[in-house]
């Protein structure tokens, strides 16, 4: 679950995903990214979407779940770098390494999220999948996907009415 | 390499010339990074007595070994050169800068010269170029970044630029990055702007490489668990404690160390219209963090009605609030915050300026200065005014050029006897006064290599140690008696050395000993850096690298011309006795305070005339150099 509005962006996510899958602290390598606009930041990190826009393109197959946590999970074997899923991804949450010539998706670390466990605030949450909470997760989602069109958009009146609303 | 990208870029700014150069080995082990080895190039590379905008002067950005890294507070960097208002100039800025310095492949950056027409210095992933930046001078801090942003077409640049303050070569400017972050005290954006540079502009995808990561992961989160068990850091999380502003207000107060009225008083009976609950509750929008921050102190705000509508920002740090708040008996909360938010979009060192217009304040309350000089009144609490003067001073228009140059020259300009009322220690504005609060906070701020500050040393036992807490971790109980002189050189020069080792970590202060004893401690520090680096080293070592650093520095502005007058409060602290508080009539004692001096240069192993670094000592810390270079100049 994300909650943007806990967000404070000190991207200790980023550095402790990157650290623990790929071996140096590097938020370019990382499966979780912090996107920063002014006076907004939002994290952007795979939602876990039941239907999988980023499965759905793959011309080769590669992007799947995993079948003891329900994440998705890319075969690195297969997966030849296109990059077409990173254009499908509603939440842009598919990153590139470029010098592997590879995809990353979080896959929630087998189960146990490392940016969860370092998260300093509650904005990242790793919990059961009850009716209730998903319904929560769907809300954060939206809000992350309303704040990242804003970030494109730049900074507009919108946005405050956005968030306001989402407060109340 | 671990932890180090093991490289300065070299920039001749004169000769249009870049060449990268490795980060030697010894650099790296004697003086670990950030302020640590920007001291030791400033030292061999600056000519005795170069002026602070002569092309010749150095600018030095500096990352740590743990920049980029998740150990906590490691987003910081140093920024040091010949200071336009006293000796050494170097300064501290945390937000997100440094860690894209490190990823775009340097640790340092050397520059020199100075540009014919204004330039921006671009370095993305290790390739770098010369940019032009006619279009972006004269453009705010918030307008400079943004449009280099556009123009690049990438949100994710980091940049470190000056505001139209730098560019008109006021003294008080400051470097700036995103919408608060600064590296302010000693008007190091003035050497920027004399070098013709608007802003330094980084991006990389090169990861910081760790020895050991699981020890690593281990040793930050013991230091990230320590500090959220301890009251003092969750303070800065919470409520209306939230943020240095909320922290550390009522501390300074109850503590008679809060600057009022330019310094005249440390108690301020007005202290709760400027309560930070009153902008909690009604203009923060959000708490932030620095680059892996654990604490994250950083409030975020929006202001909704009244005169500065619409007004938006992250900060405001407790000493804007004092800067244009107490010092100049200014109650309007919302303006002290617009007042906070001129000098961060025109890149100004908020402390410094607050208090030279208290200081003008001052003037005109005594008659020193009139309508005449200024164009308008300049009375205590007029908020119009404050915000008036910081414009001028930014564009150096009217008065204001003159008060741009600082309280100690603006004096001298002003003359009619202005200078009794200019505070200054080694030229820089004083930060507190010390009569109420201490004999350590008055040696701390005035043996401080770069003047007048609280950020080279600290004093916390005399205001938050029991006695029994002060034998502990000093010793001697006395080390909690505010007006006992004996001793406190001990615990000055021990946090002299804490300070400059978060420093030369690029760590956040407030995370170590500088701050409190139950911070992370030395050998905590040393665990984190070995993991990551792969040197092994104790804390003890640690200490005597910060140590060497510390000599360094003060080998330095003695080379400059400091001497043993250059450390000591201004006049006033020792004759005029405190008007008001609970340490009402105290003064500080001059004999005491000479005699204090003096063993505080003994504990350094310096001359105990005027502090200057003994060849025994210098050696005794591998800096034969240093010491050879001293010998030249002295006699």
């Amino acid at each position: 679950m994300v909650e943007p509005d806990e967000c404070g962006a000190c991207r200790i996510c980023e550095v402790v995903c990157s650290l623990i899958r790929e071996g140096e602290c590097n938020p370019a390598k990382s499966r979780i990214q912090i996107l920063r606009g002014e006076m907004l930041e939002v994290p952007l990190i795979c939602q876990q979407c039941e239907v999988l826009f980023c499965a759905s393109v793959c011309p080769e197959g590669a992007i799947g779940r995993d079948e003891n946590t329900g994440a998705v999970l890319v075969d690195e074997k297969i997966c030849n770098g296109c990059g077409i899923c990173i254009e499908a991804c509603p939440f842009k949450a598919v990153f590139y390494a470029s010098k592997e010539k590879k995809v990353l998706i979080c896959d929630l670390c087998r189960g146990n999220p490392q940016c969860v466990e370092w998260c300093p605030r509650e904005s990242l949450q790793y919990l059961p999948g009850t009716v209730s909470l998903r319904r929560k997760k769907t809300k954060g989602a939206q809000k992350s996907f309303l704040l990242l069109n804003e970030i494109r958009r730049g900074m507009s009146k919108k946005l405050q009415i956005i968030t306001k609303r989402e407060a109340s | 390499m671990y932890g180090w990208q093991g490289k300065i870029l070299k920039v001749d700014l004169s000769r249009e010339r870049i060449e990268t150069v490795p980060l030697t080995e010894k650099l790296r082990a004697n003086f670990i990074g950030g302020r640590g080895i920007n001291a030791k190039i400033l030292f061999d590379e600056l000519e005795r007595g170069t002026g602070a905008f002569d092309p010749d002067n150095v600018l030095i950005f500096g990352s740590g070994p743990l920049s980029g890294t998740v150990a906590p507070g490691a987003g910081r960097f140093n920024v040091s050169g010949k200071s336009p208002q006293g000796f050494l100039g170097d300064s501290n800025c945390g937000g997100h800068w440094a860690p894209e310095l490190k990823f775009s492949g340097f640790d340092h950056i050397l520059i020199r010269g100075k540009a014919k027409k204004p330039v921006y210095l671009l370095i993305r992933d290790g390739e770098t170029k010369l940019l032009d930046a006619e279009h972006l001078w004269g453009l705010d801090t918030w307008q400079t970044q943004k449009s280099i942003r556009k123009e690049l077409r990438d949100p994710g640049v980091e940049v470190v630029c000056i505001g139209q303050a730098g560019e008109n070569l006021v003294r008080l400017a400051s470097i700036r990055t995103s919408l608060k972050h600064s590296a302010a005290r000693g008007g190091m954006g003035a050497v920027m702007g004399s070098k013709n540079l608007k802003a330094i502009v980084v991006r990389g995808t090169q990861g910081v490489k760790i020895a050991h990561p699981e020890k690593f992961l281990q040793a930050t989160k013991k230091c990230t668990e320590l500090l959220k068990t301890h009251s003092f850091q969750t303070g800065f999380q919470a409520g209306d404690t939230a943020g240095t502003y909320g922290k550390l207000w009522s501390w300074h107060h109850t503590h008679s160390k809060l600057g009022t009225k330019h310094h005249q008083a440390a108690n301020w009976e007005d202290a709760d219209k400027l309560s930070p609950r009153l902008f909690h509750s009604q203009y923060r929008t959000k708490m932030l963090g620095d680059f892996s921050c654990p604490v994250q102190c950083l409030p975020r705000f929006r202001i909704k009605d009244g005169p500065y509508r619409g007004l938006y920002g992250e900060g405001p740090e407790f000493e804007s609030i004092v800067s244009f708040g107490s010092m100049c008996l200014n109650t309007d909360l919302a303006s002290v915050i617009r007042a906070a938010e001129l000098t961060n979009r025109y890149g100004l060192d908020c402390d410094s300026t607050g208090r030279t217009i208290a200081f003008a304040m001052e003037l005109y309350e005594r008659g020193i200065i009139t309508d005449k000089d200024i164009g308008f009144p300049l009375r205590w609490g007029d908020s119009q005014a404050i915000i008036r003067v910081v414009e001028l001073i930014a564009k150096r228009e009217g008065f204001g050029d003159i008060l741009a140059e600082g309280e100690l020259r603006a004096a001298q300009e002003i003359g009619r006897g202005a200078e009794k009322f200019a505070l200054t220690i080694k030229g820089l504005e004083l930060h507190e006064s010390f009569r109420g609060s201490g004999a350590g906070h008055a040696l701390s701020h005035s043996t401080s290599t770069r003047g007048s500050d609280h950020l080279r040393s600290s004093h916390h036992a005399e205001h938050d140690l029991s006695s029994e807490e002060a034998e502990k971790f000093y010793g001697y109980r006395e080390a909690a008696d505010r007006s006992v002189y004996e001793h406190k050189e001990k615990q000055v020069i021990y946090n002299e050395y804490s300070a400059a080792l978060a420093d030369m970590l690029e760590v956040c202060k407030f995370f170590g000993h500088w701050a409190s004893p139950y911070c992370i401690d030395a050998d905590l520090f040393a665990e984190v850096f070995s993991a990551a680096t792969g040197i092994k080293m104790s804390g003890k070592d640690m200490l005597k690298a910060a140590e060497r650093v510390y000599n360094v520095e003060r080998a330095f502005i003695v080379r400059e011309g400091a001497r043993r007058k250059d450390d000591y409060p201004p006049d006033r602290e020792f004759e005029d006795p405190l008007p008001s508080g609970p340490m009402r009539g105290s003064v500080l004692d001059r004999d005491k305070y000479d005699a204090l001096l003096t063993r505080y240069y003994m504990a350094h192993g310096w001359d105990k005339k005027d502090g200057i670094p003994t060849r025994r000592k210098l050696e005794e810390l591998d800096l034969k150099d240093v010491a050879d270079a001293l010998e030249k100049i002295r006699f």
